[in-house]
């Protein structure tokens, strides 16, 4: 091999690894996050058997607001789809620190749910870690080595297309995890590229903030303030009768298209000067914009509306769609389940290939147990703390002061000792965390069924697939993970 | 029969003939050699399945989002393929 080449496997296998102990993680939870709604909804035990129209839903929850709300000068309104079929509605002062509460889309009333971050904490988890713009910082640069890993990986591969359809599963060990890795890698090559690419374009703010430092002295805020129109007026003081707020929505869904509302605002309900802003949906779509039309809320007339954007802006967030696939339904969103998942695997199947080969040169010395246990802890680890997180989220008490908080300490409280059994256990603790991940999968599946799950669709869905993956962990107990018998 | 298992179908299909283009996989399912006329025959049909995989997805997607499914389909495709090679003749 060329000095090139070697330099290049070099850091494709070393830069692969030591980032794999973020990245396998951030994957794994970014797979997780492309399910966000059905998981809280998961997570909240939330259920639900009615349905209901655009026109009921705003109606139910404007008569829940004006009991609750009357004196916010801000209320919001998200109508319940196939994914969320709650009606989400929020009032307060501070866009961002908003009182909420779900409402039953038959009844209109207020549903008391488990107090949990629900899917969003993977959705976090996977964007910074929960550190904020340090974290954003960590996972961009991981996401930099990603791109270099799979960029040297393709050139370093020199067999791509003649090993195209090649898995050898009675070959010699180490030519099996190879193929996996090889497949693993190419089949979602495509999607590597674009999910990376795009994963660090949405970072690329935090860590090249030159442009908005000149440009806006440093304020984010102001960038969205330039691209994303918002039609406001002061509060007058003088009180008017306003619109029914379902009455403005036939002439939204002119503009939209039939079915096409998502959600409302309204600033400064009862006052003279009130506006009802609507957001048209974004799953119909690649690039993640809202189109938003603004009425008067007295008179019904339309104050103004955005459906063009600048270029530029369109152009990114049409990045930042790719990225959080909201758009193709639940076709798409499998594939990049799937996708995301398989990336996880090429990663963990390159990580043991690596330390195989290194503990065939040094033997099992102090710093090989020490980078087998980062990599179990990794792979089975991270594994073993999401579904930690999901029986936690089941088993600790409704009532319990705090215990979203607690469901968090759970995951890292599990992955911490996840670290230590692979570090005591070596070999053996990959196959024992799978074993212990399946169960605990197949045991949240079957308490949620058995705790109302059954007779929710989103909820009994959401077993299944936990089941199916309980299966699969099984499975990669079973056949992949244990290493040869000792000779 | 939604537009996506269809496409997945026709990739699928497509693979496989990409994969008997091939001469190791040709022995490997076929266990004979084959002419180097017939091994690109089943290149250039696999190719063409490839390509009309795409049609379902766009009609009912698209060009946009339409592409997006098609690669997840070709993706899917090539890992059923290695995996039913792999499993009907083991190497």
């Amino acid at each position: 091999m060329s000095p090139i080449g070697k330099t290049l496997l070099g850091f494709h296998a070393w830069g692969g690894m030591l980032f794999s102990w973020l990245l396998i993680p951030v994957f794994v939870t970014g797979s997780v996050a492309v399910f966000e709604p059905e998981v809280t909804h998961w997570m909240q035990m939330a259920s639900t058997s009615a349905q209901a129209t655009a026109t009921e839903a705003v109606a139910l929850a404007e008569v829940r607001l004006r009991e609750v709300g009357k004196e916010a000068p801000l209320w919001r309104i998200r109508l319940p789809t196939d994914r969320e079929p709650l009606i989400g509605i929020g009032w307060g002062k501070n866009p961002r620190r908003m009182n909420e509460e779900l409402l039953d889309a038959g009844s209109g009333e207020a549903i008391a749910v488990r107090e949990t971050r629900g899917g969003h904490f993977f959705t976090h988890f996977h964007a910074d870690l929960l550190l904020g713009p340090a974290g954003r910082w960590i996972v961009g640069a991981a996401g930099l080595v990603m791109l270099g890993a799979l960029i040297s990986g393709i050139l370093i591969h020199h067999r791509f297309f003649s090993d195209f359809f090649t898995l050898r599963p009675r070959a010699g060990k180490r030519r099996t995890w190879l193929d996996v890795h090889n497949l693993a890698g190419i089949s979602t090559l495509p999607f590597l590229l674009m999910i990376t690419y795009t994963g660090c374009v949405i970072l690329a703010e935090t860590y090249m903030p030159a442009a908005t430092q000149v440009l806006y002295e440093g304020n984010h805020r102001a960038i969205r303030a330039d691209v994303i129109k918002n039609f406001e007026r002061k509060a007058s003081g003088i009180p008017g009768t306003s619109l029914p707020l379902a009455s403005h929505l036939n002439p939204a869904e002119k503009q939209f298209g039939a079915g096409a509302i998502s959600s409302l605002i309204v600033r400064n309900p009862g006052d003279r000067n009130s506006l009802v802003q609507v957001y048209r949906r974004v799953d119909d779509r690649i690039s993640a914009v809202a189109e938003h039309i603004t009425f008067d809320a007295i008179s019904g007339d339309i104050f103004g509306q955005q459906r063009d954007w600048n270029p530029m802006a369109f152009a990114y967030r049409t990045q930042v769609g790719l990225h959080v696939v909201h758009f193709g339904g639940g076709t798409i969103r499998a594939l990049y389940f799937l996708s995301g998942m398989l990336g996880a695997v090429m990663m963990a199947t390159g990580t043991v290939l690596l330390l195989r080969k290194r503990r065939q040169q040094h033997g099992l010395d102090r710093r090989q147990r020490a980078l087998e246990a980062l990599g179990c802890a990794s792979i089975s680890g991270i594994l073993f703390a999401c579904s930690a997180l999901l029986l936690a989220n089941h088993l600790i008490p409704a009532e319990l002061a705090d215990r979203a908080e607690h469901e968090i300490t759970a995951f890292f409280i599990a992955w911490a000792l996840s670290l230590i059994h692979a570090w005591r256990r070596g070999d053996r603790a990959w196959r024992e965390q799978y074993l212990l991940v399946t169960l605990i999968l197949a045991l949240s599946a079957v308490v949620d069924l058995a705790s109302g799950g059954a007779f929710d669709s989103i909820r009994r869905h959401t077993d299944f697939v936990i089941g199916g993956f309980a299966v699969l962990t099984c499975l990669a107990s079973r056949r992949f993970i244990h290493q040869e018998p000792p000779r | 029969m939604s537009a996506f298992t269809i496409s997945l179908f026709l990739s699928i299909m497509g693979m496989a003939q990409l994969a008997l283009g091939m001469d190791r996989h040709h022995r490997q399912f076929w266990e004979h050699a084959a002419t180097e006329a017939s091994l690109k025959r089943y290149r250039r049909s696999g190719w063409g399945f490839l390509l009309t995989a795409l049609a379902p997805c766009l009609i009912d997607w698209g060009w946009a989002i339409g592409l997006i499914a098609w690669s997840g389909a070709l993706t899917t495709a090539q890992i059923c393929v290695t995996l039913l090679l792999a499993a009907t003749r083991p190497r």
